[in-house]
């Protein structure tokens, strides 16, 4: 992406030489056609000279007219090489996927009136700055710790990492999904519902129990809603529905113990977003038992009418909510 | 549109048939189930003219699928269709001919638990009662096989001592039927029984 950017910068620097370049060529042709225009002396034509200069009896000012002629011309000439210098050196940018769908901005012809375009890559700019000065003082302060709990036993926090714009490719995002759904095969069916730039709507039905609604942004899980087969998941216009929650109480409940497992695992497994989603997959199978389960702590089925709905993110056995405390 | 069972509820020994729908009314509400609306089941059954052919037509119409009706032969065939099926037979008339006494209906209170539908029905044939209708509907499920376990449980906090030991027959026959069609079937049997238990009387 680095160098993307910097050939990017090139061909900018480069265009506004080429089009100084070219303003300098046409004002030296300009001048030329000036010259011409105004002559040396009525009787002293472009022609005539030139039939002079061919029998070699030229006139004292026509030699000057000539000898000036010839120095606006090598002038434009030098200029045109410029521009041509100028042209040579940029780069074909057609394979340039700057910034994803951004990149269209660029291409924008709007583009000269405001400069979203300009602004975006100055922020993806500082980002990855701050992210590599992040990254290197994270490292030399890990070589240079220091205990400040007061607690014996006290575990250092965690911090995040700022967070990183991502770039990938969607050919990629597939190729992670497929191996995911490889992987989870036995109990749950990955189907991608539909792509816009790079948000995905992926469906996971989990066995005969429900279907769960996944966003992803790249490969990183933004949202997810859990409903019951028997719900339509599709709006009367024809639109995936990604807002409206289950008309049931049991999948609205692991529809937020999902969100938490989302948290979860997207923060342990910061660095490798598809790890992430195999681990939530993988979680979510856990639930293929829901009906059949009985809760591990109180040995019954049921707990204020709602089945054992809470699976641990480490050990995903089927427990009450209540159960678990 | 869950996995439902429906049953006849035995009345106790010494209770009418009112008190009874409150005793078990009172019960579901003990559990923390709430009131939500009413229901009806209305059953209407025809029985053919064909000396040769003497089945019997049982029609149904649930107050959960509003827009349907159902139609179950004897012979085991089901047919869903739309409210124009009371017009169409009919026009039949010459075919099909309403039973005598053969409109039998379940009709009251609906409570929600969790995501459990609870239905407590009298179950009247024209003027007189006959019984206490149950209705427990698991919402989230569709098959049958899968949460009967879980019913069971419910069914024994509801009704205790009356819960069924096994699957009912109507489900363990077609466990992957159409789920209205099961419960049009359980309806009818229970209609059926019912009946036959008032014209022993």
């Amino acid at each position: 992406m680095a160098d993307l950017l910097s050939q990017a910068k090139t061909n900018i620097t480069l265009l506004t030489q080429a089009i100084s370049c070219t303003q300098k060529l046409r004002s030296t042709v300009t001048n030329v056609f000036n010259f011409l225009c105004e002559g040396v002396k009525p009787d002293e034509d472009q022609d005539n000279k030139l039939e002079e200069a061919e029998i070699g009896s030229l006139s004292k000012d026509a030699r000057k007219f000539l000898q000036r002629f010839q120095d606006y011309l090598q002038a434009v000439n030098q200029d045109y090489n410029e521009v041509e210098k100028c042209c040579n050196a940029m780069q074909s940018t057609t394979e340039l996927p700057l910034l994803g769908p951004l990149g269209l901005l660029a291409v924008d012809p709007t583009f000269d009136k405001n400069y979203f375009y300009r602004d975006v890559l100055v922020a993806y700019q500082w980002n990855q700055k701050m992210h590599d000065y992040a990254q290197s003082s994270f490292n030399f302060m890990q070589s240079n710790e220091t205990k400040k709990s007061i607690f014996p036993g006290g575990k250092r926090r965690v911090r995040a990492m700022p967070q990183r714009f991502q770039i990938v490719n969607p050919q990629l995002i597939h190729l992670a999904l497929s191996s995911v759904q490889n992987q989870v095969k036995e109990n749950v069916v990955l189907k991608i519902i539909s792509s816009a730039g790079e948000t995905r709507v992926i469906q996971a039905t989990v066995a005969k129990v429900f279907v769960a609604t996944i966003l992803l942004h790249n490969s990183v899980m933004e949202k997810v809603i859990v409903r019951a087969l028997s719900e339509e998941s599709f709006q009367e216009a024809g639109s995936y529905d990604i807002v409206r929650d289950s008309q049931f109480e049991c999948m609205r409940r692991i529809t937020d113990h999902a969100m938490a497992a989302i948290l979860e695992y997207s923060t342990l497994h910061q660095a490798s977003p598809e790890l992430a989603l195999k681990y939530i997959l993988l979680w979510l199978s856990s639930y293929k038992t829901l009906f059949i389960e009985k809760c591990s702590v109180c040995r019954k089925h049921l707990r204020d009418g709602l089945p054992p709905l809470w699976r641990d993110f480490r050990n995903p056995i089927a427990c009450h909510d209540f159960c678990r405390a | 549109m869950g996995v439902t069972y429906v049953s006849q509820w035995n009345i106790p020994e010494g209770k009418n048939i009112q008190q009874g729908v409150e005793e078990l009314q009172n019960k579901a509400e003990k559990l923390g189930a709430k009131k939500c609306g009413l229901f009806v089941v209305e059953c209407e059954s025809f029985h053919s003219t064909n000396a040769q052919n003497l089945k019997t037509l049982h029609t149904i119409h649930n107050s959960e699928y509003p827009a349907s009706r159902f139609a179950c032969f004897e012979d085991g065939s089901f047919l869903v269709t739309d409210v124009m099926l009371g017009t169409f037979l009919s026009k039949l008339r010459s075919v099909w001919q309403p039973k005598k006494g053969g409109k039998i209906e379940s009709k009251g209170q609906r409570y929600e638990f969790g995501d459990f539908i609870i239905k407590i029905g009298i179950v009247s044939m024209g003027p007189s009662t006959k019984g206490i209708a149950l209705e427990l509907e698991y919402a989230p499920c569709r098959f049958p096989l899968d949460c009967w376990e879980l019913m069971t449980e419910m069914l024994h906090e509801l009704i205790d001592d009356q819960a069924p030991a096994s699957l009912p027959q109507v489900i363990a026959q077609k466990p992957d039927a159409n789920l209205a069609e099961l419960t049009a079937l359980q309806y009818i049997r229970l209609f059926n029984n019912l009946r036959k238990a008032s014209m022993n009387r």
